[in-house]
């Protein structure tokens, strides 16, 4: 529930400051729910109260449905209120309620690393790395490996010894990379894509490609099996009811995507074998190989 | 009809010229050029100044004049129906009154 925006309210600094420090105070109690019930009680309502948060509906509802029992609420709060603080403008009026509580967040943190139980508290770490460091790198690659959801135990405390040691963003860095690579899941990285580009495929199509695709090739038949650019109308299927048939049985279909004309497709395809090689040369002028 | 926070960031077309005024804009953070058509600068935009209603205010739903972000920051961005609402409890002086500084603003007089 919120009501229009109320910028005659917002334009007042005074304001501003207000919320601002409302939603620092929170931000920090919420990083230790269980010792600052009463407090958060507090500061939720007097957020709820504000001129200026009503005007903003999202955020609002944020901190309505703000729950101490309820975990997952607590975790939506975090990004808002990063969001709102560095948003907010305060002329230096919040700056002392900032650092006071950027130094006990800062002095804390290798208690909030060693109470690393979950990828919930990882989430917690990244948004406090995000306030002591707007767009901080660390908070980044946290939230990256938060997106691969992990969840194995091992990689959980693989982040926890990486983030107690001292060149704690090398660390991360390296676990991502490791962890990109050795995901199934998403569109293609690294050495695969440079190949596909290597040999002249279009970006626009390798960014289209998965590893789902590929996941029964080896680097050397990206490198080495003949590609083929098929490009056709949905009237051609009427011609050649079995066109997409003889596709697969000769080649793998890396990506598929409309084409620019209208009614029109374009597939990406490897093909599998010498045979296969001749079949895409000959078959249809809407085979091109990709040379 | 809430507002939102946006980024904005170095050569970003806030709005153009001929575009409808769906929404208005208050500058949080970093700075944004207004432009004519000749593409000559009509005025700078600092932090926590309410911009992109000036023409509301003349009565017009298209924007006159381009705002181009400088310097990267963050906009609040709220729908001009707000602008529209209180505009039109206005009495037939205080819109005359108001219709002169928006000309100023725009660079016509």
């Amino acid at each position: 529930m919120s009501s229009d925006f109320d910028f005659g309210n917002f334009l007042d600094l005074k304001n501003q400051v207000i919320l601002k420090i409302n939603c620092i105070k929170l931000f920090q109690c919420l990083c230790n729910p269980k010792k600052s019930q009463k407090d958060i009680s507090l500061i939720r309502d007097n957020i709820l109260e504000d001129p200026i948060s009503k005007s903003f509906s999202g955020f609002f509802d944020v901190i309505l449905n703000l729950k101490l029992d309820n975990k997952d609420s607590i975790l939506r709060a975090f990004p808002h209120l990063n969001l709102m603080i560095k948003t907010l403008n305060d002329n230096g009026e919040a700056d002392a309620e900032i650092l006071g509580t950027k130094q006990k967040l800062k002095e804390n943190l290798s208690d909030f690393y060693i109470r690393i139980m979950d990828k919930d508290d990882i989430w917690v770490i990244s948004q406090i790395h995000e306030f002591l460091e707007s767009e901080s790198d660390l908070a980044t690659i946290l939230t990256r490996i938060l997106d691969l959801e992990v969840s194995d135990m091992g990689i959980i405390s693989e982040v926890r010894d990486l983030l107690e040691n001292k060149n704690s963003l090398a660390g991360l860095e390296a676990l991502l990379k490791k962890l990109l690579s050795d995901e199934d899941r998403g569109f293609i990285t690294g050495e695969e894509r440079r190949i596909l580009l290597d040999r002249g495929v279009k970006e626009s199509f390798v960014n289209l490609i998965t590893k789902e695709s590929l996941k029964d090739l080896t680097p050397q038949n990206l490198l080495e099996d003949k590609l083929f650019l098929i490009s056709f109308s949905e009237e051609m299927l009427n011609d050649k009811p079995d066109f997409i048939e003889k596709i697969t049985e000769n080649g793998v279909i890396l990506t598929s995507t409309g084409a620019e004309s209208k009614d029109g497709f374009v597939f990406l395809v490897l093909s599998k074998n010498e045979m296969s090689n001749s079949f895409f040369e000959n078959y249809d002028q809407s085979i091109t190989e990709v040379i | 009809m809430s507002g939102s926070i946006e980024p904005i960031v170095q050569g970003q077309v806030i709005f153009d010229i001929g575009q409808n005024i769906d929404k208005c804009f208050i500058l949080q953070k970093g700075s944004i050029h207004i432009m004519n058509s000749k593409e000559e600068k009509v005025g700078g935009i600092g932090p926590n100044t309410m911009f992109g209603f000036t023409e509301l205010v003349k009565g017009k739903f298209e924007h006159s004049t381009k705002a181009i972000c400088v310097s990267s920051g963050t906009v609040v961005s709220f729908p001009s129906e707000i602008i529209k609402n209180k505009l039109e409890v206005y009495k037939e002086d205080s819109k005359s009154f108001l219709e002169t500084l928006a000309d100023q603003v725009l660079g016509k007089k």
